[in-house]
């Protein structure tokens, strides 16, 4: 593994990173595979913390995690472990009484978690008329929001300002659309599917 | 993963403009579909959504501490045992400093026996004293008595335990050089006189060796007193208290005692009986106390006054005791006392004197009361009407003064009180004579007892002769 080294980290993945790390336990590869995602673990401690020192300490918090995390744990996807391990910390340093707060809950404007990866589908082409379909199923807002965000690849605020919407409602949409269409999607596959097969 | 290459990595500087607006439109577009699929970026968009400051700087100060960590990485694991170990050695210092201090209060506490045990050591050899040998007791006795003679101060010093237990058992006289061996007791008396100022303290010591140890003590005392039937055992009557306990055995010391002094030379070498106490109540015929009345054994002149409630109690070897009571206002009565308690003595008012001395009586009593006295002033526990009966009662009053002033003059004393009542710092503030103002502050040292109200307050006692 000599020849490795001679490489700059720089230019390693994600995956050679941690192996390595795994290996020589060298701290400096670690800082170089964090410094990559440190902008969005600060920006999820925003989020949870609302408070930039505190932001700042979570992200060294998390990094000390890592290092003994990385060495114990088989990991796959570092970023989306990451993001996990960010967010277990925020939640856990929440926990102590003082730190909660009362948040008017909307639900409709929550973000959805799911990990959708919509890419693939979307490009394939016999799912297009599946998602035409699909599309006219949607509730009127939602679909014109993904029409107007996916098919006419407009940006938040254009949206905003062509349906004078607020922006967190645009998002909403366009979330919950998502979703919609990837549930009407999975379900005509599966009838589709039911029908090659009958 | 090959994805991982494709995304576009968004760093928090795009974000950043992303808020501030400064994207394009497709800019934009851009990176909210990559929020759509990516919840980490997502969240990092919230999260710098509601910042609003300088986040790059943020950024930039992250990057400078992780360097610092991965570069120092091997400091840390240094760090934790230091901390704890820094925590072993406050909790051992703090117990090594609560141990030490532990011993130190022990060992002050301890120190405080010894001084207990010494009082009683000072006893036992005054006790073995008489069992010894006379001759050879009296002699070093005598010399040291003859020794001090000259000194009239500070007779405590006496080396001897044994004559400094008995001070408070001697009587004054004068000192009598040609007192040999029998005389060892009149020699102690004598020195009575320098003793004058330590009797409040002896008295005091002897108040609660007496209570323990009375006959022996007095059985001392009558040896060393070297007097035939005597004992120089005066009660003190603590004011407000009611010790008809044994009495404790103060010196009394006027020149009287020289000439009682005089009478008993071969008195040392009687050995009587154990001592005697006495016990009695002096009241009038109505059965009213008398306090503070003067009890005076008219054989060596050595007496005691009865306390507020008239009880007084003395002790002798003799077993009959013949004594004159007086108190002011009454006639004088002389009467035999019987060994033991229940001597009660009452005297009749004597109508014709009271009148004519009534106002001298009260020197004291009809004190000037400004407001800043009666506030810090000491007063006599038992009130300064009865106080003032006890200086009278009990006044003995030089010959010599009798002869050379006529119609009486006053001796004026000042002084404080201590903590435990005794009249302290005596000062005379106007004097008559010298004999006067010594038998002043006789009366005053040896009188009932005086309660303080201010730590520092002073009272003036006027006495008449």
């Amino acid at each position: 593994m000599s020849f490795l080294k001679n490489i700059s980290p720089s230019s390693l993945t994600d995956k050679e990173l941690v192996d390595q790390y795994k290996e020589t336990g060298d701290l400096r590869l670690l800082g170089e595979l964090y410094q990559r995602y440190m902008d969005l673990v600060y920006g999820v401690c925003l989020k949870y913390f609302k408070d930039q020192e505190l932001a700042k300490d979570g992200v060294m918090q998390v990094f000390e995690e890592l290092i003994g995390k990385l060495k114990k744990h088989e990991v796959g996807n570092f970023r989306g472990w990451l993001h996990q391990v960010a967010k277990n910390y925020c939640l856990m340093q929440l926990r102590t009484p003082k730190n909660l707060r009362t948040v008017e809950f909307k639900g409709e404007l929550v973000q959805s978690e799911e990990n959708v990866h919509l890419n693939g589908i979307l490009e394939k082409e016999e799912n297009f008329k599946r998602l035409e379909d699909c599309l006219g199923s949607l509730v009127a807002q939602q679909r014109e929001a993904i029409r107007l965000f996916y098919l006419e690849s407009k940006c938040y605020d254009e949206i905003v300002e062509i349906t004078g919407q607020a922006w967190n409602q645009v998002r909403s949409f366009i979330q919950n659309g998502r979703r919609n269409l990837k549930l009407c999607m999975e379900k005509n596959e599966a009838l589709s599917i039911d029908r090659k097969a009958g | 993963m090959a994805s991982d290459s494709n995304i576009h990595k968004f760093t928090a500087e795009d974000i950043e403009r992303y808020q501030k607006g400064l994207l394009s439109s497709k800019e934009k577009h851009e990176i909210e579909k990559a929020a759509l699929e990516d919840p980490f970026l997502a969240d990092a968009m919230e999260g710098f959504n509601g910042s609003g400051v300088n986040i790059s700087a943020d950024i930039v100060e992250l990057k400078e501490r992780l360097s610092e960590k991965t570069e120092e990485a091997k400091v840390i694991p240094f760090k934790m045992p230091n901390r704890s170990s820094f925590n072993w050695w406050k909790i051992a210092a703090i117990l090594i400093l609560v141990a030490g201090a532990g011993t130190l209060l022990y060992y002050v506490s301890f120190n405080n026996k010894p001084a207990g045990i010494a009082q009683e050591k000072n006893n036992t050899p005054l006790v073995q004293q008489p069992t010894a040998q006379d001759k050879v007791a009296a002699p070093a006795i005598a010399d040291s008595a003859q020794a001090k003679k000259s000194n009239s101060s500070g007779l405590i010093e006496v080396d001897s335990v044994h004559y400094r237990v008995t001070d408070h058992a001697v009587a004054s006289g004068e000192p009598r050089p040609d007192l040999n061996s029998k005389a060892s007791g009149k020699a102690i008396e004598s020195q009575s006189k320098s003793l004058r100022s330590d009797s409040i303290t002896t008295a005091g010591i002897s108040a609660p060796i007496a209570d323990e140890k009375t006959p022996a003590v007095a059985l001392s005392q009558k040896e060393e007193s070297g007097k035939k039937d005597k004992v120089a055992t005066i009660n003190k009557p603590v004011a407000g208290e009611n010790r008809d306990g044994y009495s404790a055995n103060v010196l009394r010391e006027t020149e009287y005692k020289k000439r009682a002094s005089e009478t008993a030379p071969g008195a040392l070498y009687q050995r009587d009986a154990k001592a005697k106490i006495f016990r009695g109540k002096v009241t009038d015929l109505s059965n009213n106390p008398l306090p503070f009345a003067n009890i005076t054994n008219t054989r060596d002149d050595i007496g005691t006054y009865s306390d507020v409630q008239g009880n007084f109690s003395l002790v002798s070897p003799d077993s009959v005791l013949n004594v004159q009571v007086k108190s002011v206002g009454f006639s004088n009565r002389f009467l035999q006392l019987q060994n033991g308690p229940g001597n009660l003595v009452t005297l009749q008012e004597d109508r014709s004197l009271t009148a004519r001395i009534l106002d001298t009586v009260k020197r004291n009593t009809n004190r000037p009361k400004d407001g800043y006295m009666v506030l810090e002033e000491p007063e006599p526990v038992d009130g300064w009407v009865n106080y003032d009966v006890y200086l009278t009662n009990n006044l003995k009053a030089p010959d010599r003064l009798k002869t050379k002033i006529s119609g009486g003059g006053e001796v004026e004393v000042s002084f404080e009180v201590s903590k435990d009542g005794e009249p302290t710092n005596i000062k005379i503030e106007k004097s008559l004579c010298d004999a006067c103002d010594r038998e002043a502050i006789r009366l005053i040292r040896e009188g009932p007892k005086w309660k303080r109200k201010a730590r520092k307050g002073r009272t003036v006692v006027k006495i008449g002769f």
